[in-house]
């Protein structure tokens, strides 16, 4: 009898670990080589009729298809660019999966985004069965949209890159997105408090930066730019709200922000310069200021909002910025 | 007679001894006769002071370039060297324009610079640099701006102004910034300036645009109260905005409101490379429109021509039905907020399975924001289960019959 239900036992874990590996997302061989993707999203961007005003989706495509041009098609071997109709949550997810098959992946995003509030939940438990819930735990969650406003959400990033054997191969993200650099973050994990009667059910991870690196806030610094870590990851986002692309510098001569973006890319990718390097000559050119540390986007803006009083931003640049984008 | 050809021959020798000393033109380092990557480094040891002799340097980067866009074409040279010695490893890159060093950033990334003569702190090294800067560049504005720094006993920040020279000093985080900005008649013309920067006191970075800016007017022709009423005047036929919500278009059209308004006197380029005065009138929407909330319109305070027009914004997403309502509370960054419910916020465990029997969660309604999923767990879980009580019941029978 005992032998029989040994091997009942045996059978049934076979069949879990085949249903299992049916589940989880194993990537079996590890290409190399770069990719880049580069997203242009429209949701949520308004925009003002023929009056010869810059309007912020035709200035985003330019950007957007200008950084892309910049990425030498003979060091990646994927590049990726989607604008408009093309953006969707599921593309985004993919590309972020398939970043795994590659060594070094990078993501410029233009985008809309806001921070949301989910719950950690504290479960009492019965008889194996979750019971009510004890206390829930507010954590603040990243997501942005894609055109057709369907969030993607940070926890949704954090479960694909976290089942990715050596660390996320997204190693260089640029999200001109509000909000998405509020902070890094860290994961909300699940886990028993006391066996079997108190299960906390954690949120996931929380916090784009994480999300997409896998480092949280003990991993990363939290000033790139001004003492970059020895990481190989780099985030690049907004705190509070961020500046529309289209926005002009009014004493730079019709430059706007959308340009800054542009000769980032042109002196990290053109001329090979780290994360820093490439900011400071940015800033030089579009500012007139010789460092990035000078310009608003380091040391932040407040705008007055009508109904909404003052808000405010920044760019935050999370990590090494002492790194440099394959080019 | 022999003697006297000798006289003249000799006067004419000396007279044309002299002319050619004096037709010789002494090359300065500064000058275009010395290459931008032999300047960068001249730079680098008689302006920054730095003991080069210690360390192994590279160039890592020269490239030329002329952008219509920028600098009115002017040809920019980038150069970058890496210099190495046994306790540190420091990054340099320099912009040249028009074979002028206009820009100059140091990083640090192992211990500390090597001087030659090390300073004894901040200011010293400050007076320093522009001593030698002086020298360097054999600009007789820079005296002025030397003499100002004698006046100062503390960096700290300040404005100080002398002629046509303010003298700037801000700190920021760990960057202490001393700025010399050119100014005439009350207009500050940042981009016309000199500037040196320390990161925790070591030498960061060096700008000069001095002599590459020029002045197209100082004159402020136009007063606050013209330039927001050549701002109304402009935005009186807002276009319309629209918006894409789902699928459908909704258009709206914005109106500017009487207050609140601000006009800031600034300086502009009009042509490449020349500065005007400039009046940024920013109007505000009498509530949020999309993602706008007003209209900036920047105005040439000399001729009281109009710049340019645009509309000021903020990127995120700002749901319309609250932004119509206006019935969102004050907020300090673009947020969603879901407040907590009775049922759980979260139907599925983003997280591994918990040892054992995985409780399942008591409430299933699926939550269209959260958008988890937990059919796959519970496939995973039912197909081993399922199949082992078969298996034992199966088993069990056999084991009956026989």
């Amino acid at each position: 009898m005992n032998r029989i239900i040994a091997k009942a036992i045996l059978v049934s874990l076979l069949l879990l670990v085949f249903s299992m590996s049916q589940l989880v997302n194993v990537k079996a061989v590890k290409a190399s080589g770069e990719a880049a993707a580069v997203f242009c999203s429209t949701g949520g961007l308004w925009w003002f009729e023929q009056s010869g005003w810059p309007n912020e989706d035709d200035v985003s495509l330019d950007v957007a298809l200008r950084v892309h041009g910049l990425f030498p098609l003979s060091v990646y071997e994927l590049c990726n660019y989607y604008n408009d109709g093309m953006v969707t949550k599921d593309i985004i997810l993919t590309l972020i999966e398939d970043a795994a098959d590659f060594d070094y992946a990078t993501f410029f995003i233009f985008a809309n985004g806001v921070n949301r509030t989910l719950y950690d939940v504290i479960y009492y438990v019965v008889g194996g069965i979750y019971g009510y819930p004890l206390y829930y735990i507010p954590v603040t969650h990243y997501q942005f949209y894609d055109t057709y406003d369907t969030p993607i959400i940070d926890f949704e990033i954090g479960e694909i890159t976290r089942h990715q054997y050596e660390g996320s191969t997204i190693h260089f993200v640029f999200l001109w997105t509000c909000v998405q650099a509020n902070e890094i973050g860290s994961y909300h994990y699940s886990y028993w408090i006391y066996y079997p009667y108190y299960f906390y059910q954690g949120s996931g991870a929380a916090g784009m930066p994480l999300a997409w690196t896998l480092r949280d806030y003990t991993q990363m610094s939290s000033d790139g730019y001004a003492s970059p870590d020895s990481g190989s990851y780099c985030f690049i986002g907004f705190e509070g709200f961020g500046m529309p692309l289209s926005e002009n510098i009014s004493d730079s001569g019709g430059k706007n922000y959308g340009d800054f973006v542009k000769k980032f890319y042109y002196y990290a990718l053109v001329n090979g310069y780290k994360i820093n390097k490439a900011l400071d000559k940015a800033s030089y050119d579009v500012f007139g200021v010789q460092s990035f540390f000078q310009t608003p986007l380091y040391t932040g803006y407040a705008r007055y909002l009508p109904g909404l009083g003052w808000w405010s931003g920044k760019m935050r640049v999370y990590g090494n910025g002492n790194n440099t984008l394959p080019h | 007679m022999m003697n006297f050809s000798m006289k003249k021959l000799c006067v004419a020798l000396v007279l044309a001894v002299i002319l050619a000393l004096l037709l010789i033109e002494v090359p300065s380092l500064y000058s275009a006769d010395f290459s931008a990557p032999e300047r960068a480094l001249t730079f680098l040891k008689d302006v920054i002071g730095l003991d080069i002799t210690k360390y192994n340097v590279t160039m890592t980067h020269y490239s030329v370039v002329c952008d219509p866009d920028y600098y009115g074409g002017l040809p920019q040279e980038h150069v970058d060297y890496i210099i190495k010695s046994d306790e540190s490893v420091i990054d340099v890159s320099y912009t040249f324009i028009n074979k002028t060093l206009a820009v100059c950033n140091l990083y640090a990334y192992k211990s500390s610079l090597l001087y030659a003569q090390p300073p004894t702190n901040v200011l010293d090294a400050a007076k320093s640099i522009i001593d030698r800067y002086q020298d360097y560049t054999w600009n007789s504005y820079i005296q002025v701006m030397r003499d100002m720094l004698d006046t100062v006993t503390e960096l700290k920040p300040m404005t100080k102004s002398v002629g046509n020279v303010k003298l700037k000093i801000s700190e920021n985080g760990p960057y202490t910034c001393i700025e010399w900005v050119y100014t005439s008649n009350g207009l500050d013309f940042n981009r016309k300036s000199i500037s040196l920067a320390f990161q925790d006191g070591t030498f960061r970075s060096f700008s000069d645009s001095w002599s590459l800016y020029k002045i197209g007017s100082d004159s402020v022709n136009v007063s606050e109260e013209e330039a927001i009423n050549i701002a109304r005047n402009a935005t009186k036929d807002m276009p319309k905005l629209y918006g894409r919500v789902g699928n459908e278009t909704i258009v709206l059209q914005p109106k500017v409101a009487d207050s609140p308004v601000e006009a800031k006197l600034i300086t502009g380029i009009r042509e490449p490379l020349t500065l005007y005065p400039l009046w940024h009138v920013q109007l505000y929407f009498d509530k949020l429109y999309g993602n706008y909330y007003g209209v900036a319109v920047d105005i040439w305070a000399d001729t009281g021509e109009i710049c340019g027009i645009y509309g000021t914004g903020i990127m995120g997403y700002i749901p319309q039905s609250e932004n119509q309502q206006q019935t969102q509370a004050p907020a300090q960054t673009p947020s969603e907020e879901s407040p907590p419910t009775q049922t759980p916020p979260q139907e599925e465990n983003p997280t591994p399975s918990p040892p054992e029997q995985t409780p399942p969660p008591k409430e299933t309604q699926t939550n269209n924001q959260t958008n988890l999923n937990l059919t796959p767990f519970i496939i995973a879980s039912a197909i081993p289960i399922t199949a082992t009580i078969i298996i034992a019941t199966t088993l069990y029978k056999r084991k009956r019959k026989h």
